[in-house]
């Protein structure tokens, strides 16, 4: 019985430190790790799960290729290293290496995934994406503010006087900031949630404001007006710190009454809001990932970052700005959200020119024309949005192969599907967006069947096609940690056998963010007013209220498809542990709207727009405001899920993010 | 000072993650640990409470009390309830009795499971495998201070191993706008059904026939017939038998007379068996007498067992099998003054229980029945003389056994969620708010 320590490499703000005992080459136990401070309970139960997901039996542990009536039988692994090698040489050959495709998701985070890029350039280049699905809107909009992304360390919210957590579901989302928020308000913390839906975070909360999606930044401007208005200012910080304040003030057209008519919120507890913005110091605003999924996210998050400013919450204990904290991420160059960007790219081999927002129209016009891709990492037919067009795009190709753990929607899509290792099968190094460390994941189990980490894939391929094999670390887990320690010797600092000991905080780190008030800016200061907004994205230089409603449709309800707390996306939803621990996910609708529809709970509804329509299960919930269906994203095609069929392929207006959150849709009680 | 679970209502968010650190030690066919959620749809008026629950390890347990083969016991160290699942024979009496759904009912084994406190990981310094893997520190292993001010309403007064923190009577959250959220009144709250028993019905159904014909004899100054006791009473017991998990087992269950309902009425349906027979080949008063009375104590008996678990309920229900007995004993016996003041009772009970209770929304037809048959029989009687017409007995035995299957309907053990749904009550809230 061994005991290793380890991290969680999903994409997810906690990356939770764990212990785990082994026995025989299998998890018998996953206790908690106290000595990482963000997350001394231990993980969720995604994090528990892995008992099962290791071993489970729906594991792909061999090749796969796909039959001609869709099928797929074993085939050995050098058969399909020679089937991929010589239909990637010949597709090269005939169309040029850019009509290949390679996408990577969200799906295991780490170093050794840029190995991939490594064999990628060596093939002659490849297509790739730009952008992001996630959360580039809003990391662009503070960095454009503030010059760089980071918070204070999440443990520090305790001493908060007033919390505001804007949009995010952090019960279900990131649950060990929850002890951290229940701390606070056992101290006599205000904790205040906005949000349209009453999600489990709500119900933690002193107050929900359930405001109209979409309209954040409407709320922002006229609270930012009201703390002007009456003085609830920082004078000394806007003076020494903070550009564009003048500009700022007399842009300042929402009025309470006029905010009031576009989220809903009354008038009066528009201004009881900035009375508690105001007057409760310290603050901390926690906003979601949920509310820059809209067109106008980028604005909407500058638009919230101004209350914090303009009040001088920030630099402090107990304040700021929490939407990301990538001050562990000391390995990336350039660091998010940069790299996301098209322009960026100094590797010319690769052509980065299809939006992972608009991802199957991208596919389908790209230049050179499409003809293979290899997935990795990702599950994008049901994740991105415009799902009919991705499929489109996937079946116009001649040879698609995917790597995964689970035959997903995509890997069913597959012509041959290579297993993929999981977490506990090769070392790596991960950061974290929302806690500062830097930690180690060990190997720590023999991968089953014929399971080998994609290093190893891309090593033998390259050793098939003929490539040079110099740039990539040989076969077995010793090569790999031997890598990662030349990789890592860029920064000094932290060794390898640092991080084997457990979490690290990297020398950099800010554990209260901004405290020496130095904003990584054109201008040295905190950017209310940011040309390069303007010059980047052809936005008002200055945080706005924009939306525009001619481009929705006369669908009358809005389609919001956030996350689950049982799932990281489209992962963890088929385990048994899973299955037995919560209901079978559906569309979830109020009351009111599901009477006008004569839905019943548990009814088989159509959700329908002009884009597609998708079958699944209702769930008439008083938790959702009317004029709003809750589909999850992550649900699988087979058990009724697929939201993005709906979704309209869009960026949002900064960062090249995918705006989720705008689609009209109705439904309907599924007759057949 | 005593260790035991310490919750925290207020931290808690119902992610199921202590439920699922249990299942993965202890097997995913029973749950040992649940996280109940009430109000999760999120009406309104009311907060939404998580609470996560095994075993209480109560000071004044009923699962220990009332098993009838003494499975439970208490360890010495730990202070924790115990099961010896060797000893289980599966009979499920303790998930009736047991309000906060701590025993759990596994199929596969055909024994009842329950939370353990880990006692391994307990004895080797470690937390329970539940508070190891609760995420937020909502649920924690520690000394109790046993202090009055953090018992909820709802916890009956009883000293435990599991005690409250923190604020567990909520406020709701304040909503704006509060038109946004439908205004509909709570929802009907889950309720705990014992799922059917057939094999307890047909049981308690042939030991009202088998009893009533004794005590008809008894008044009719005849013997019975061995024809009509012997097949009753084998398929009583034998009904009786398939309702439980381990059959080997079940000559345990006369272990614990003292303080099971359940191990009494094994005694007296032992007795009763024992003395109905023998009336067949030894005809004397005496033992006819004595098979008479016990056949009442049995029923009797039958009706002690559902008692407790629903705290007194069920005392009323019209499908009780004494009342069933004396209403097919004076049918048998031809007294139609006794049939129609048995039979207005029942029809009273009747009446009452579906205007108090259920109304007909749920088994409507089987509760039409239950209140028409009665009806139907004492106009008969009232219009003609009592008869052994076979339609007329038929249609009794209809109604007798559509009563004791509403019995088993409406057998509902008092349960958390009636204490919650009590606690979380619309009308306190509207008035907190003022």
């Amino acid at each position: 019985m061994e005991e290793y320590i380890t991290a969680c490499p999903r994409n997810c703000y906690s990356t939770c430190t764990f212990r785990v005992i082994v026995k025989d080459n299998a998890i018998s136990r996953i206790l908690p790790y106290p000595g990482n401070l963000a997350t001394p309970e231990g993980p969720c139960i995604k994090g528990l799960s892995y008992f099962e997901r290791a071993s489970s039996p729906d594991r792909i542990i061999h090749p796969l290729m796909k039959k001609p009536d869709g099928s797929f039988e074993r085939i050995s692994y050098d058969k399909a290293l020679d089937i991929i090698g010589e239909r990637l040489i010949q597709i090269k050959d005939e169309f040029g290496s850019h009509s290949i495709f390679w996408y990577k998701g969200s799906g295991m985070s780490g170093l050794t995934n840029e190995i991939g890029s490594e064999f990628w350039k060596a093939f002659g280049g490849v297509t790739t994406t730009y952008g992001n699905l996630c959360w580039p809107a809003g990391l662009e909009a503070v960095r454009l503010t503030l010059g760089s992304v980071k918070h204070n360390v999440p443990w520090d919210i305790v001493n908060a006087k007033t919390i505001i957590i804007w949009g995010k579901n952090t019960a279900e989302t990131n649950i060990q900031e929850i002890a951290f928020i229940a701390e606070a308000r056992e101290k006599g913390c205000k904790v205040i949630v906005i949000d349209p839906v009453r999600t489990p975070t709500a119900d933690k909360a002193d107050i929900l404001y359930s405001i109209k999606p979409g309209t954040d930044a409407a709320l922002a401007l006229a609270v930012a007006g009201i703390l002007i208005e009456r003085n609830y200012l920082d004078h000394e910080f806007i003076q020494k710190n903070l550009l564009g304040f003048d500009e700022f003030r007399s842009s300042l057209t929402i009025t309470p009454e006029k905010a009031s008519e576009i989220t809903g919120i009354p008038v009066g507890n528009i201004v009881d809001l900035a009375e508690i913005i105001g007057k409760g110091k310290p603050l901390t605003i926690i906003p979601g990932y949920g509310l820059q999924r809209h067109y106008n996210g980028g604005q909407t998050i500058r638009a919230i970052l101004s209350l914090v400013l303009l009040t001088g919450n920030i630099g402090k204990t107990g304040s700021g700005l929490n939407y990301a904290n990538l001050q562990s991420y000391i390995y990336d160059d350039p660091k998010e959200p940069l790299c996301y960007y098209p322009d960026i790219e100094k590797d010319k081999p690769f052509k980065r020119t299809i939006s992972m927002a608009r991802l199957g129209a991208g596919m389908l016009s790209a230049e050179p024309e499409l003809k293979a891709a290899w997935i990795e990492r990702g599950n994008p037919i049901i994740q991105a949005p415009d799902s009919m067009n991705v499929i489109k795009a996937f079946h116009k190709l001649k040879f698609r192969v995917v790597v995964d753990e689970f035959m997903t929607d995509t890997a069913r899509e597959a012509d041959i599907i290579l297993p993929a290792k999981n977490m506990f099968e090769q070392s790596d190094i991960i950061g974290s967006y929302w806690s500062p460390y830097v930690q180690f994941k060990p190997k720590i189990l023999d991968p089953p069947g014929e399971v080998m980490p994609e290093t190893e894939i891309y090593f033998l391929l390259a050793q098939r096609t003929g490539l040079n094999t110099d740039v990539l670390p040989g076969p077995g887990n010793d090569n790999i940690e031997k890598w990662l320690e030349k990789r890592i010797s860029t920064v000094p600092g932290i060794t390898l056998s640092d991080l084997k000991k457990g979490p690290v905080m990297p020398q950099s780190l800010q554990r209260i963010a901004y405290e020496d008030y130095k904003f990584d800016t054109p201008s040295g200061k905190a950017e209310l007013y940011s040309a390069d907004a303007k010059e980047l994205w052809n936005v008002s230089p200055l945080p706005e209220y924009v939306y525009d409603k001619e481009e929705r449709n006369e669908y009358p309800l809005t389609l919001l498809t956030p996350n689950m707390g049982s799932r990281i996306h489209s992962q963890f939803g088929n385990l048994d542990i899973i299955r037995n621990s919560f209901d079978q996910p559906g569309a979830r609708i109020s009351p009111a709207e599901a009477v006008k529809r004569n839905i019943k709970d548990g009814n088989r509804i159509r959700i329908y727009n002009d884009r597609g329509s998708v079958v699944t299960t209702a769930i008439v919930s008083a938790r959702i405001p009317e004029g709003t269906i809750v589909f999850p994203n992550g649900i699988w095609l087979y058990e009724g899920g697929g939201a993005n069929i709906l979704i309209e392929a869009r960026e949002t207006d900064m960062g090249y993010g995918s705006a989720f959150h705008d689609t009209m849709v109705d439904a309907e009680v599924c007759t057949k | 000072m005593k260790k035991g679970f310490i919750f925290n209502s207020g931290r808690c968010v119902g992610c199921n993650a202590c439920a699922a650190a249990c299942m993965l030690l202890n097997g995913k066919e029973v749950r040992r640990r649940n996280v109940h959620i009430y109000n999760k749809d999120a009406y309104r008026h009311l907060p939404v409470v998580n609470i996560s629950m095994s075993c209480n390890h109560c000071t004044d347990a009923s699962c220990l009390e009332t098993c009838p083969v003494k499975a439970y016991f208490r360890d010495k160290n730990t202070g924790a309830v115990l099961l010896d699942e060797s000893r289980c024979i599966g009979c499920k009496y303790c998930t009736w009795n047991c309000k906060f759904q701590a025993p759990a009912f596994n199929s596969f084994k055909g024994t009842i499971e329950k939370c353990d406190l880990c006692a391994d990981a307990i004895s080797e310094g470690h937390d329970p495998a539940c508070v190891n893997s609760c995420p937020t520190g909502a649920l924690r292993f520690s000394d109790l201070q046993n202090s009055e001010k953090n018992r909820p309403l709802w916890i009956p007064k009883e000293e435990s191993l599991y005690e409250f923190e923190g604020n567990y009577n909520p406020l709701p959250t304040e909503i704006i706008p509060e038109t946004r959220f439908s205004t509909d009144s709570a929802k009907k709250t889950d309720k705990y059904s014992s799922s059917s028993e057939w094999s307890l019905t047909l049981f308690s159904f042939a030991i009202t026939a088998a009893a009533s014909l004794v005590l008809t004899a008894l008044i009719k100054g005849v013997y019975p017939i061995g024809i009509a006791i012997l097949p009753l009473i084998a398929f009583s017991i034998s009904a009786s038998l398939l309702h439980l998990g381990k059959v080997f087992r079940s000559w345990k269950s006369l272990a614990n007379i003292r303080s099971s309902p359940l191990s009494r009425e094994i005694a007296v349906l032992l007795l009763f068996s024992l003395l109905s027979l023998s009336t067949v080949i030894i005809k004397t008063p005496v033992l006819l007498i004595s098979a008479a009375i016990s056949g009442i104590l049995l029923v009797i008996s039958i009706d002690m067992v559902y008692l407790k678990p629903t705290g007194n309920r069920m005392a009323l229900h019209p499908g009780q099998t004494f009342i069933n007995m004396l209403l097919l004993a004076s049918f048998l016996t031809g007294s139609p003054v006794h049939f129609i003041f048995t039979g207005i009772i029942k029809l009273f009970l009747g009446l009452r229980w579906t205007i108090k209770n259920e109304g007909f929304d749920n088994s409507g037809g089987l509760r039409f029945a239950a209140i028409a048959i009665p009806v139907i029989l004492l106009a008969g009687t009232l219009s003609r003389k009592v008869s052994n017409d076979s339609l007329f007995m038929i249609f009794l035995l209809a109604g007798i056994l559509a009563d004791r299957i509403l019995f088993y309907i409406d057998f509902k053990p008092a349960n958390l969620s009636w204490y919650i749904n009590n606690h979380l009550n619309l009308n306190r809230y509207e008035k907190k708010r003022g």
